[in-house]
């Protein structure tokens, strides 16, 4: 079913809607679930705390891009298991390939730094080519292994992890012109 | 409460776009994916009962389009860390077991020769002493092996000057089976003058056009890309001497 579909069903408190978004998308969100928690039980019940977090949010929401909106969701979901939880991590190297990024010790605090980050960073992510941010994206945002992130890549995985390490020093390096790190 | 990297938080705010897009070329990817075997295996697998074997070559949209020659590289040395940090490397990422960086402190023909390769260079471009990353796991990061040295540098196309980037694998063993797919359908299949093909795919990129070239030759896999089309990456082809 088209995502407008199943919006016009969610905003008008149509059961079915919640139905065909588990069809469409329900696989979508385990798997973005299970790529940040180690424990299948863990996994679960982010992918339900999604689903319901998305039929009590349309309406009033009516996402542009139901794909986004959904993996977003399941995301956040399970970034906050992990914060009263680090040990729940699945894949803790990609914390650390991050940590590279970042000068230690720096944080985000406030709401608008953190909108100011995610900004620039999406502003960064315009200025690679496709295969580029999609080996980024497919790797810190769906939280996928060096080895599928390769194959969907259509690369070796030395080849996908001398790309990444490649994208998080430049990463780095336009984070700091933009005056986001404050050493 | 525990502190997170503010980038892994922030990665989920990025924009829609960005993170719809991978869904949608995954979903096209499967209706056109090419498969690239190594012409040295031959894949069998057993089906109840049955055996077949995987025809080797690159294969889109079922069609069998053209082998892509993988062989190991002879007489390839495999250093050491102490050798590689000798040399003048410097560890790379921080799970670098096996990833260096040589920091404009060699050109990528002098590193060549210390590891006994012999990639595709040619006069018409030039190279100054610079950055080469080498990406020598003997172990992905599944733990699977990964017999092959990854190298990643630059060439200037004098014709165009235009910097060419150029990712290499070497293989020390049987190779691996891995898939291959065009980013869309701008693709072209060309002939190289060893009798094997290349792949050229080019791409909107920011304000203006990119394109890459995925080819083996002499054994060794490339993938090339530059700013600029199809026929200009047929032009640096060309000028490597391969069509």
């Amino acid at each position: 079913m088209e995502d407008e579909k199943i919006i016009e069903l969610l905003t008008n408190r149509d059961q079915s809607g919640m139905s065909e978004l588990k069809a469409k998308y329900g696989r979508l969100i385990l798997k973005i679930c299970r790529g940040f928690l180690r424990s299948p039980e863990d996994s679960e019940e982010c992918a339900s705390d999604t689903m319901l977090a998305v039929w009590e949010q349309i309406p009033p929401n009516r996402p542009e891009n139901l794909t986004a909106y959904i993996c977003k969701i399941a995301r956040r979901k399970a970034v906050n298991k992990l914060r009263y939880n680090t040990a729940a991590m699945r894949n803790t190297d990609l914390l650390t390939e991050l940590d590279e990024c970042v000068p230690s010790g720096y944080s985000v605090e406030k709401e608008a730094e953190k909108t100011e980050l995610a900004a620039v960073l999406s502003e960064w992510l315009k200025t690679l080519n496709k295969r580029q941010r999609k080996l980024f994206t497919l790797r810190y945002f769906y939280m996928q292994s060096v080895k599928e992130a390769a194959k969907s890549c259509s690369m070796s995985c030395t080849a996908a992890s001398t790309a990444l390490a490649r994208l998080r020093d430049s990463l780095k390096k336009y984070l700091t012109e933009r005056g986001m790190f404050y050493e | 409460m525990n502190k997170i990297n503010p980038l892994f938080e922030a990665i989920n705010e990025i924009d829609d776009n960005i993170v719809s897009e991978v869904i949608e070329t995954k979903k096209r990817a499967l209706g056109m994916k090419a498969v690239l075997i190594a012409a040295a295996i031959t894949v069998t697998a057993v089906l109840a009962g049955f055996t077949y074997a995987v025809i080797p070559g690159v294969h889109i949209g079922g069609t069998h389009a053209f082998d892509y020659n993988i062989s190991v590289q002879e007489g390839m040395l495999l250093p050491s860390k102490d050798e590689m940090l000798e040399w003048g490397a410097a560890e790379y990422g921080d799970f670098s077991n096996g990833m260096y960086i040589f920091k404009k402190n060699t050109t990528a023909s002098d590193l060549f020769r210390k590891f006994n390769i012999h990639p595709l260079i040619s006069d018409n471009f030039t190279e100054d002493i610079s950055e080469v990353i080498v990406n020598a796991c003997l172990h992905d990061l599944n733990g699977e092996s990964a017999p092959n040295i990854n190298f990643a540098y630059t060439l200037d196309h004098k014709q165009s000057d235009l910097r060419v980037n150029f990712t290499i694998t070497c293989y020390y063993e049987e190779s691996e089976l891995f898939s291959y797919h065009p980013d869309n359908d701008r693709y072209e299949i060309i002939k190289l003058n060893d009798g094997s093909k290349a792949l050229i795919n080019d791409y909107e990129w920011g304000e203006g056009i990119q394109s890459s070239a995925d080819f083996s030759y002499g054994g060794i896999v490339y993938h090339l890309y530059a700013d600029t089309d199809t026929e200009g990456m047929k032009q640096i082809l060309s000028d490597l001497k391969i069509l």
